[in-house]
């Protein structure tokens, strides 16, 4: 075969080849997607459309299952949720990047011991220890106070936020820190103004990672909280489940807006997240 | 390494180091020793006791154990949990590489960008929607299943979550195609890091897209693929939200799941110390799956700095 004609059929191939891929990432897409068109198409419905033409466009459109969603207080949940995700966040990423600096930089008696000691708790089994906790928190008398959220959520963050962290951190060139230890810098300031500015991708991708667990986890506020006031919101929206009758439309329209704060966090830190769980350091 | 000879000498190098290295981990076991291991060591405590979970516990040694191997419910969730966490391995690892894969094929940024950004917002969706969204369509009387059965004229023979044979099975199909979230994104963060050069002469040297992807994608995965098998097989064995929003381990325990049935015994019917013995053979289970994968998945993580 001529050159000429080769890469000529060659290009024809790679372009139907092209087809292809964007053909099947379209439909697996659309299969993605069909969950969340339910949901925005039940927060519409009152209860006789949801029970007779489910799956539908019915009229008319109860938008007012908004409106009566908002005047349940979510607002208010989701402060309270906006202050539970922040400090746990920062609660949690702060200690794992100090113990993800030593465990990938620096050499000490105990190392390995401790590290697995850290590795270890990706194992416990979350239902093992909630009963435990839920009396530890009680002895503690942080029993619905703030800092029940807080300080297990940072706890549990630990685990996985340092695995990641110390392969990020051990992927940073060594010469870094060999002339920073020549000019005598300490530690704590090679970590402060050399391996935390390299790492904020990581760091962002991590902190939206938990952020995301910590909004939508139900079973640990339930848990710990008794106080109507600092409910969180996907706590707080169990108000619409009665035992006997269940409000789907303002359920669903709740959580719509419950996860709206989620989905513009991602929508503006999209490139940063992404640019972070690309870098590589996710894998052991 | 040629400070490791500066002065001083290694060892008070080491030790300098080790004060150092302790008080930075100070904030971290300060928070997991309280909130994650006292915990945990009071579970496996009380798994030898029986506890109602506030009254003082009785010691009974292995009494939860004995019960729990004549325990007909466990032994059907351990067959279950094995099915399903099997089940959620293969979809963790398999759909997502396909996806990843396909998006690396792509010569577009621009369309790498987007794919890359719409295939894993969709983890912000909360998993108790996911769960109500797909009982909905599971509804055996006006779902979206049985309309589409309908719609052809065709007759629907299986309740899908209230059939007893099937009902773990439509359980694990939730979710599919099981495409999205940073499962993606992780692999397509390992397959830009392979050298495109090998990559490339690969396919020069005729190999079909699949034979690179088994003799130099997948090997060269090995950390991704590993890390996120042992986070798969954790949440698996584990795992019970499903069954505890959509079944409660039903009909009959034909979804039941050791989670599940752990958290029964410990909120419904206050059997505290049967219910941490069931965690800890969880936890039992999880730690030799966990070492067993670590062992034969060894990879290089490892580097030496001082």
């Amino acid at each position: 075969m001529a050159p000429l004609t080769r890469r000529f059929s060659e290009s024809v191939d790679l372009r139907r080849v092209q087809w292809v891929s964007h053909a099947i990432l379209i439909v697996l897409l659309l299969l993605t997607i069909i969950p969340v068109l339910l949901l925005l198409l039940f927060s519409f419905k009152n209860n006789t459309q949801f029970f007779s033409q489910r799956f539908e466009i019915t009229l008319p459109l109860y938008v007012n299952n908004y409106t009566r969603a908002w005047n349940a207080d979510i607002g208010k949940y989701m402060l309270n949720s906006l202050i539970y995700t922040v400090g746990s966040v920062t609660l949690t990423l702060v200690p794992a990047s100090l113990s993800a600096y030593v465990f990938a930089r620096l050499r000490f008696y105990g190392k390995e011991v401790l590290f697995y000691m850290v590795l270890g708790l990706l194992m416990i089994p979350g239902v093992l220890t909630l009963i435990p906790s839920f009396i530890l928190i009680i002895d503690l008398k942080l029993l619905s106070t703030r800092w029940a959220f807080w300080l297990p959520y940072a706890a549990g963050g630990q685990a996985f936020a340092i695995l990641v962290l110390r392969t990020s951190f051990a992927g940073l060139p060594e010469d870094l820190f060999e002339s920073a230890r020549v000019d005598g810098a300490r530690e704590i300031r090679i970590f402060w103004s050399i391996v935390l500015p390299l790492s904020l991708p990581i760091l962002g991708t991590l902190a939206l990672l938990q952020a995301n667990v910590i909004w939508n986890d139900l079973i640990w506020p339930l848990t710990i909280n008794t106080n109507p006031e600092l409910k969180p919101v996907m706590a707080g929206l169990m108000i619409f489940t009665g035992i006997f009758r269940t409000e789907y439309g303002p359920l669903f329209a709740g959580y719509v807006l419950a996860s709206l704060p989620m989905i513009v966090l991602f929508a503006f830190t999209s490139r940063l997240f992404i640019r972070g769980l690309m870098s590589g350091a996710i894998r052991m | 390494m040629r400070s490791r000879f500066a002065a001083g000498g290694e060892r008070g190098r080491l030790l300098r180091n080790s004060l150092t290295a302790y008080v930075f981990l100070i904030p971290t076991f300060a928070l997991i020793v309280v909130f994650s291991y006292y915990p945990a060591f009071s579970a496996l405590y009380h798994s030898f006791t029986e506890w109602n979970g506030f009254a003082a516990p009785r010691f009974i040694l292995f009494e939860n154990f004995e019960q729990m191997a004549s325990d007909r419910i466990m032994l059907a969730s351990l067959r279950n949990m094995l099915i399903v966490s099997g089940w959620s391995l293969l979809m963790a690892l398999v759909p997502p590489l396909i996806v990843a894969e396909l998006i690396d094929s792509l010569r577009s940024d621009r369309a790498q960008y987007w794919y890359r950004l719409l295939f894993v917002v969709p983890i912000v969706v909360p998993l108790v929607v996911t769960l109500y969204v797909w009982n909905f369509i599971y509804d055996p009387d006006i779902g979206l299943v049985k309309s589409i059965f309908d719609s052809f004229g065709w007759e629907l023979e299986t309740r899908m979550l209230g059939d007893f044979n099937n009902a773990l099975y439509f359980l694990m199909l939730i979710g599919f195609p099981f495409a999205s979230g940073v499962n993606v994104l992780i692999y397509l963060a390992g397959l830009q890091n392979i050298d495109q050069e090998v990559r490339d002469s690969a396919q020069l040297d005729g190999a079909t897209a699949l034979r690179r992807v088994i003799y130099i994608d997948l090997p060269l995965l090995k950390g991704q693929i590993r890390l996120l098998g042992i986070l798969a097989l954790i949440g698996g064995i584990q795992g019970f939200q499903a069954q505890y929003v959509l079944t409660d381990g039903g009909p009959g325990y034909a979804t039941m799941v050791p989670g599940l049935w752990m958290y029964r015994q410990g909120y419904n019917y206050s059997e505290m110390g049967y219910a941490s013995a069931i965690g800890t053979v969880m936890f039992i289970l999880i730690l030799i799956l966990t070492i067993f994968s670590m062992h034969r998945f060894r990879s290089q993580t490892e580097y030496v700095a001082d």
